[in-house]
């Protein structure tokens, strides 16, 4: 029989890597002579959290659907019995609409980018019906299309870093510092540019970014740097 | 016989699921240490066959909105490598993991699992059962040597055999059977002394292993009128006793509370049941060290004793109820599982492991039919990590062998040492073994 010269197990003959470490495993030679009971090695076990099944997210998804069905049907017939005409209900209905989709894209995509590609087009489309509804269109473009374009270009990077980073700390809480300074500066634009007086920057985002900036360097710096020679899980555990 | 897809934690396992964390993993595992090494395709086989036979093991741990519950789970555990460090964090929380796994080294099998699902009794019974599945497994049905191997362990009580169905009685919470509401809650334990020192980094677990002849421990045990398991409290009282003496002559302030070793005990045996969930108590003999030095003799004496009058039958269940009463109580029953986790954790830590300095588990002696005999070189009883206490000892007996494990999660190796070179200056050999050579 076959054996791991790793692990010291015995393997079934055509087995080519061994089924524990997933080392080669030698075609001749004699079996290794291991000591002690114990390995020497530490190996990482890895846990694969087992997800929803298809049937499982339809069945999640039936009952939100019976759990919206109940407020949506109220405020139709309230409106209705009210004013005798479909008005204000609309906006609650396209809210709660928007929810739904949301949880439904939620439970069957899986794939990151897809998933924030969507949000981002689920709340711009939302936005945009209210305010159709409403008839203020100039004020979807004006502030609510370009506050939604913006978070969404500045959570996505933010949401991928965080996901695929090796190892998770200071980092990302830097990374998200530099978001918020970002989004600050994003939004006193935004006040210039609708606004009378043109004026690009109020000065109150650049005080904002200017103090966001070094705390986030100071994190990244905590991270790379020192968290190299000092385990953050063991100084900070309670 | 059909079994239900979820099941209720049994009453001492409501604790567990609380108190996890990546120290206090509550996992502890008995490990087989074989002549040949272990053929780790053959023990794949193996289980695929045996873990359906134990659907009360084969399950996985969900979030209800008032108690953790234990759900079906489909999946079959693989053998994994072993560790360095025993008894590892395992994410038993996390849907699809199945609270227990086996174990591969070399010769070294080894079944971890979470004391959410069983106790020492049932973990011994799984682990025979597996071994005489990895036995049977390759072997054609219809051969004399399966059969005349599968007569021997269907004569064996402890092995359950993959072709046979589960018992309605080992799917039982058997503490609910003996519960009687109108018995008195016993009184309030007293403050003890806990070990000091360093705890090693997460993830790490020391194990040191004394063998021993189990005759000569047995006869010392009855020279003294004892058990073994009470000769070995005892003896692990005295250790204890005397690490609080330095202790004591370091620092002269301060509180110094009596010493209690906490002794699990099967209930199987007393009450009668068959159960595959846990089903122990915890005995505390306490030694009042404020009142003064006590030898050995007066140590064996008072243990002796004090485990006579608790393994009273009316005793135990006076426990049981005290442990029922709680988990029945319907204010409690519907309080969310958010708020039962903090107070499960508040009691754990006042009420639990902090009546206890030390802890010593003695399964008992493993008996193997002799087919079984022939490939199991050894068997080692390593018991659960403990923020609480520091140091746990489990003890097993195999062959002739005692193996007397301690599992650490502390830096200084006292107790360990103390313990042993008291054995030893009775004239017991021992030979020491561990997973720790200090270069970590």
């Amino acid at each position: 029989m076959p054996y791991c010269p790793y692990c010291g197990v015995e393997v079934d003959q055509d087995t080519s890597n061994c089924p524990l470490c997933d080392g080669n495993i030698p075609k001749e030679g004699p079996p290794p002579l291991l000591k002690g009971d114990y390995p020497r090695k530490e190996h990482q076990l890895y846990y694969k959290r087992r997800s929803f099944t298809s049937e499982e997210r339809r069945t999640v998804l039936w009952f939100f659907s019976l759990l919206f069905s109940v407020p949506m049907t109220i405020v139709l017939v309230v409106d209705l019995l009210r004013d005798w005409a479909i008005s204000w209900s609309l906006f609650a209905l396209v809210g709660i609409i928007g929810i739904w989709v949301g949880i439904a894209v939620g439970l069957f995509i899986r794939k990151a980018w897809l998933l924030m590609l969507l949000y981002s087009a689920l709340i711009l489309t939302v936005s945009l019906v209210i305010n159709l509804l409403a008839g203020t269109f100039y004020l979807f473009l004006a502030w609510n299309m370009p506050i939604i374009l913006m978070a969404a270009v500045l959570i996505t990077p933010c949401a991928l870093y965080a996901k695929f980073t090796s190892r998770k700390g200071f980092n990302v809480a830097g990374m998200i510092m530099w978001a918020i300074g970002l989004f600050c500066i994003g939004i006193d634009v935004l006040i210039g540019l609708n606004s009378e007086s043109r004026q690009f920057l109020h000065g109150w985002s650049l005080i904002v970014a200017a103090a966001l900036g070094p705390v986030g360097a100071l994190l990244m710096y905590v991270h790379y740097r020192l968290g190299k020679t000092m385990s953050f899980r063991r100084f900070f555990h309670a | 016989m059909e079994h239900p897809e979820w099941y209720r934690l049994d009453n001492t396992a409501n604790l567990y699921p609380s108190v996890i964390s990546r120290r206090n993993t509550t996992l502890f595992r008995i490990s087989i240490h074989l002549h040949q090494p272990v053929q780790v395709d053959r023990l794949t086989r193996a289980l695929q066959k045996l873990v359906p036979r134990f659907p009360y093991y084969q399950v996985h741990l969900r979030k209800g909105a008032f108690w953790y519950t234990l759900e079906e789970n489909p999946r079959i555990p693989l053998p994994v490598i072993d560790s360095k460090s025993p008894c590892r964090y395992m994410p038993i929380k996390q849907r699809g993991v199945l609270p227990f796994r086996v174990r591969v080294f070399s010769r070294t099998m080894a079944v971890e699992f979470s004391h959410a699902i069983t106790d020492g009794t049932g973990a011994l019974i799984f682990t025979k059962s597996l071994l005489a599945a990895y036995r049977l497994i390759d072997l054609a049905p219809d051969s004399s040597e399966y059969k005349a191997l599968y007569r021997e362990f269907s004569e064996d009580p402890e092995i359950f055999l993959f072709d046979q169905p589960p018992k309605a009685e080992e799917f039982k919470d058997a503490f609910l059977s003996h519960f009687d509401p109108t018995i008195p809650t016993p009184d309030q334990e007293k403050k003890v002394f806990h070990l000091p020192g360093r705890k090693l980094p997460i993830g790490q677990y020391r194990v040191i292993t004394g063998d021993m002849p189990l005759k000569e421990v047995r006869s010392l045990a009855k020279s003294h009128n004892a058990s073994l398991t009470e000769f070995l409290t005892a003896v692990y009282f005295d250790a204890l006793q005397q690490i609080q003496e330095i202790v004591k002559a370091d620092k002269v302030r301060g509180r110094w509370n009596p010493v209690s070793v906490m002794v699990p005990v099967n209930l199987r045996n007393i009450l009668f049941s068959r159960s595959m969930r846990n089903f122990f108590l915890i005995l505390n003999p306490l030694l009042d060290t404020r009142l003064g030095h006590y030898d050995l003799d007066e140590i064996i004496h008072k243990v002796h004793h004090f485990m006579q009058t608790q393994l009273d039958h009316r005793h135990l269940k006076q426990q049981i109820s005290r442990n029922v009463k709680g988990v029945v109580n319907p204010l409690l029953r519907i309080s969310p599982l958010l708020l039962k986790n903090i107070g499960l954790k508040m009691i754990y830590r006042d009420f639990g492991e902090n009546r206890f300095t030390g802890s010593l588990s003695n399964l008992g002696m493993a008996v193997f039919p002799p087919s079984l005999e022939e490939i199991v070189r050894t068997l080692e009883f390593v018991p659960p990590p403990s923020t609480v206490l520091g140091v746990k000892c489990g003890a097993l007996s195999y062959r002739g062998h005692l193996r007397l494990t301690f599992g650490s999660l502390l830096e200084e190796t006292a107790l360990e040492r103390l313990v042993f070179s008291k054995l030893r200056s009775y004239g017991i050999p021992i030979h020491i073994s561990g997973n720790w050579k200090g270069e970590e």
